[in-house]
């Protein structure tokens, strides 16, 4: 699944954020009783929360649309999704609701924002680390 | 692109859900440490 891969990349790494003391927290916006299923999906053992209100994404003004969803650049995953995703799991979560990634220090200073333009578009990994350094 | 430390603060204030449904402040989640929020498209 197109959303999971970005998880999957961050857990291959979480011993160079243990390193830099970062904490990683992945946040979804399913009900909570999907964060099981994503765990073992992504073998990701870490923090995970979510936020079906969606209040944290619309302040971050992720973008929400079906254009977002079926970019030209995507669009081969995203037919995926709506394949295995959709038909077969149904929707965890809203599906036309894209993501982010935000670094923030212990002051509450930002240090990096990267909102997904599109399903499949991820902050490059080496950009995250870069800015937790 | 850029963020705004006022928009961290608003963003610090909202709760989110834990696996066991406890309402959790976000600005909980990074006071410690530096931390990398990673906002999923859905959990599918």
């Amino acid at each position: 699944m197109i959303c999971r891969r970005q998880v999957v990349d961050i857990k291959e790494q979480m011993e160079t954020f243990n390193k830099l003391n970062v904490r990683i927290v992945v946040i979804g916006n399913g009900t909570p009783n999907f964060i099981e299923g994503f765990r073992n999906d992504t073998g990701y053992s870490g923090d995970l929360f979510t936020d079906p209100s969606l209040k944290s994404y619309q302040l971050l003004n992720f973008k929400k649309s079906v254009k977002s969803l079926l970019g030209l650049k995507t669009m081969k995953s995203a037919l995926h999704a709506l394949s295995t995703g959709y038909m077969q799991k149904g929707i965890q979560g809203d599906a036309l609701q894209q993501g982010g990634v935000v670094v923030v220090d212990s002051g509450g200073d930002p240090f990096y924002f990267y909102a997904n333009t599109e399903a499949g578009d991820h902050a490059p990994l080496d950009e995250i680390i870069k800015a937790c350094q | 692109m850029k963020i705004e430390k006022k928009l961290i603060q608003e963003l610090g204030q909202l709760n989110v859900l834990s696996q066991e449904n406890n309402e959790t402040p976000l600005a909980s989640l990074w006071e410690n440490q530096k931390t990398v929020l990673i906002f999923v498209r859905h959990f599918g």
